[in-house]
């Protein structure tokens, strides 16, 4: 096996429930040894998604490689794969060392090898000392402890975790998320993570997919989603933003490049925000000319906007309003404007600025600005993200519904 | 506590309830005092309730009674196999009615739990004609023990519905990520039942059984309709003796019965206790 062979591939896979679609059009990759987060809102499919790799569920159709064989139709106790479940689902009436011990039993071991194997287990996730406990006189990060030992005992080609921080408290939480991925170095094994916790997959993750209505938003590094979301509904889950609606978009002949894919500059017509040159690729998806209503957006990041009381820079794009609330953070405060239209809009700025607007009223006029280049051109959904390939082969990608943003099934488990 | 006063729902500082907790206590719990203190009384008359002295020797004739022996050893035999058969359809039918979806469920839900609210005369005469239009009345050409057969069926099928609800109860409280979770580690769906959904039932399936144990024994009306001359319980039996007259022998046999029930009861739940 080739090293850049990916250890999972997911092709084409849809999942109905009746007539309820929680997953349409699932095509993605997984890479030996990487930590890969599911992400999205509840409902987004997700957690079918990895209910599908487990073998709890079937796809309605395409197909689920795992090491270069089709193991779709596989049942659970078949798959080189393993679950730390949402609720731990430790079994109540054995102690901690049968409960790891449990999956090596299941396959006939040897005695001797089960002992020594499940002492091993209970060792790296430190519970060595609780070996004859029963799982009710453990704490919850405790049990949690088990239930990923009792996976790991396996020597899984895949971990699966089921949003594996959300039942602990906060403290808890972030030592967990640094105790996971250290553990995940360790053992080598790849990990495949469900999450509605935007923060969590980002600081845990090697690559991240985004899921929403059971479609596949986008897939990539943490830093790639952050720089280049490939649509708005990514760029504001990962991070927020502020959206402008754009009506037109001119191509300027005079600094028109070379031609198709190079940089071009655009003259953007928002309502808002008047014109817009902006120097770049357009967005797969986005063709010059008018737009049609809310299909389109110029997005800027909070931390890219900054508020002056007096005249903006030349050149940046600017919006007048009345100085709100000013959230003080420490080495950075969180300050709102209210435009003239009723909207809000978020600036975070440094503590020299917020300094300068403590002095100034509350309801004082106020200008936000940015730089144009901080802006981004995206189309409100990315329809034909990431689905090339494998599979159905009939005429998706068009016929997906516009201008919703969530909506389809909220099957989740 | 230092106040005085009763709490809320301190219900047993206040003296107007402990008196109604005392009459109720008296009012179920002294007949079964007198029948098992006059069960030793030297009288001839097990209704006199004038204390003669101490004697076992009612006791002993009831033990040496050998129609009434075999009666018990009749009831025995039809609680046990009753209670094993409830005990098993019960978890197959509250296993389907938890696991599976299908239509007109709460219909089927209904029907299964009607045994428990139709009148036992209803059933009595219902089973008692089914088994004459069987022609399976005359049981004194089987061999025991088969010729409890009708008596042993007719206990099944009013004590299965409570076995089926206890365990269905039960059943409510379980995840399902735990069955997943044995399947994930490689159990297959048989061992991932043995393993997980069991244990789980266990104090159902306990308190089931001493209910369908508990049932069978006590029951007079329809093992009344359904038993035939040959196949006399204990209850029929004391029934026939009563009728005949009242001997502190009785008084002996129900005691040993109490005692049975009780030993019985004290090692289910001290077997309970052990397993949680």
């Amino acid at each position: 096996m080739t090293s850049d062979a990916p250890i999972l591939s997911i092709r084409g896979v849809s999942k109905r429930f009746g007539d309820v679609t929680v997953l349409q059009d699932i095509s993605l990759d997984i890479e030996p040894g990487e930590i890969f987060s599911l992400l999205g809102p509840s409902g987004c499919g997700k957690s079918t998604l990895l209910r599908l790799v487990a073998g709890f569920e079937t796809p309605t159709s395409g197909s689920i490689w795992l090491d270069g064989k089709d193991m779709s139709r596989l049942p659970p106790n078949r798959r080189p794969v393993n679950m730390v479940f949402q609720s731990y689902a430790v079994f109540p009436h054995m102690s901690v060392e049968d409960n790891v011990g449990y999956g090596l039993v299941a396959d006939r071991r040897p005695r001797a090898e089960i002992d020594q194997r499940t002492a091993e287990a209970l060792e790296q996730v430190q519970l060595d000392a609780f070996a004859n406990r029963k799982p009710g006189e453990l704490s919850g990060g405790q049990r949690q402890r088990v239930a990923l030992a009792r996976a790991l005992v396996k020597r899984p080609r895949l971990l699966l975790l089921d949003e594996p921080l959300s039942a602990l408290d906060a403290k808890l939480r972030d030592a967990m998320r640094l105790e996971l991925v250290k553990l995940q170095e360790s053992v080598g094994i790849t990990f495949v993570i469900v999450t509605h916790d935007q923060s969590e997959a980002m600081a845990m993750s090697d690559r991240i997919a985004i899921l929403e209505g059971g479609h596949l938003r986008q897939v990539g590094s943490p830093a790639e989603l952050y720089r280049k979301p490939s649509d708005a509904f990514v760029a504001d889950f990962i991070g927020n933003v502020h959206a402008f609606e754009v009506q037109r978009i001119d191509v300027d002949v005079d600094g028109a490049g070379a031609g198709a894919g190079a940089e071009m500059v655009l003259d953007i017509a928002s309502a808002r925000l008047g014109t817009v040159r902006l120097t770049m690729d357009l967005p797969k998806g986005i063709e010059p000319g008018e737009q049609a209503p809310d299909s389109t957006l110029l997005v800027v990041r909070p931390e890219h906007v900054s508020v002056t009381l007096d005249e903006p820079p030349q050149g940046s794009v600017s919006l007048i309003g009345q100085l709100g609330d000013i959230a003080f953070q420490g080495s950075r405060s969180i300050v709102e404007v209210q435009l003239a239209d009723g909207s809000g809009l978020t600036a975070i700025v440094d503590e020299s600025i917020a300094d300068r607007l403590q002095a100034a009223d509350a309801g004082a006029p106020i200008t936000a600005f940015w730089e144009a280049d901080a802006m981004r051109l995206l189309g409100r959904q990315a329809h034909d993200t990431a689905s090339a390939g494998t599979g159905t082969g009939t005429g998706t990608g068009t016929g997906t519904g516009t201008g919703t943003g969530t909506g389809t099934g909220t099957v989740e488990s | 506590m230092a106040t005085d006063k009763a709490g809320l729902f301190d219900y047993s500082r206040k003296w107007s309830l402990r008196l109604v907790f005392v009459f109720g206590a008296i009012f179920l719990y002294l007949p079964i005092i007198v029948l098992i203190v006059f069960s030793f009384n030297d009288s001839r008359r097990g209704g006199n309730v004038i204390w003669k002295g101490f004697t076992t020797k009612y006791y002993e004739k009831a033990f040496g009674n050998e129609e009434l022996l075999l009666a018990f050893g009749n009831s025995l035999t039809i609680a046990v196999t009753s209670t094993f058969a409830s005990v098993l359809l019960g978890t197959l039918a509250a296993v389907f009615l938890w696991r599976f979806r299908f239509p007109f469920k709460p219909a089927f839900e209904g029907f299964i739990a009607l045994p428990i609210v139709i009148p036992e005369i209803c059933m009595g005469v219902s089973l008692a004609m089914f088994f004459s239009q069987m022609g399976w009345m005359d049981t004194s050409n089987r061999i025991w023990p088969f010729n409890l057969g009708n008596i042993i069926i007719a206990h099944i099928t009013f004590s299965f519905p409570f076995a089926a609800m206890v365990i269905r109860t039960r059943l409510a409280s379980f995840n399902p990520e735990m069955a997943e979770a044995a399947r994930d580690l490689g159990a297959n769906e048989w061992q991932a039942f043995r393993d997980v959904l069991v244990p789980h039932m266990r104090p159902g399936l306990i308190a089931a059984a001493l209910l369908s144990f508990t049932l069978s024994l006590d029951d007079f009306v329809v093992t009344f309709f359904t038993s035939g001359p040959s196949t006399v319980t204990f209850p029929v039996k004391i029934y026939s003796m009563v009728r005949f007259s009242v001997t502190p022998e009785i008084n002996a046999a129900s005691t040993v019965l109490i005692l049975m029930t009780l030993v019985l009861t004290y090692l289910a739940l001290r077997y309970q206790r052990l397993a949680s």
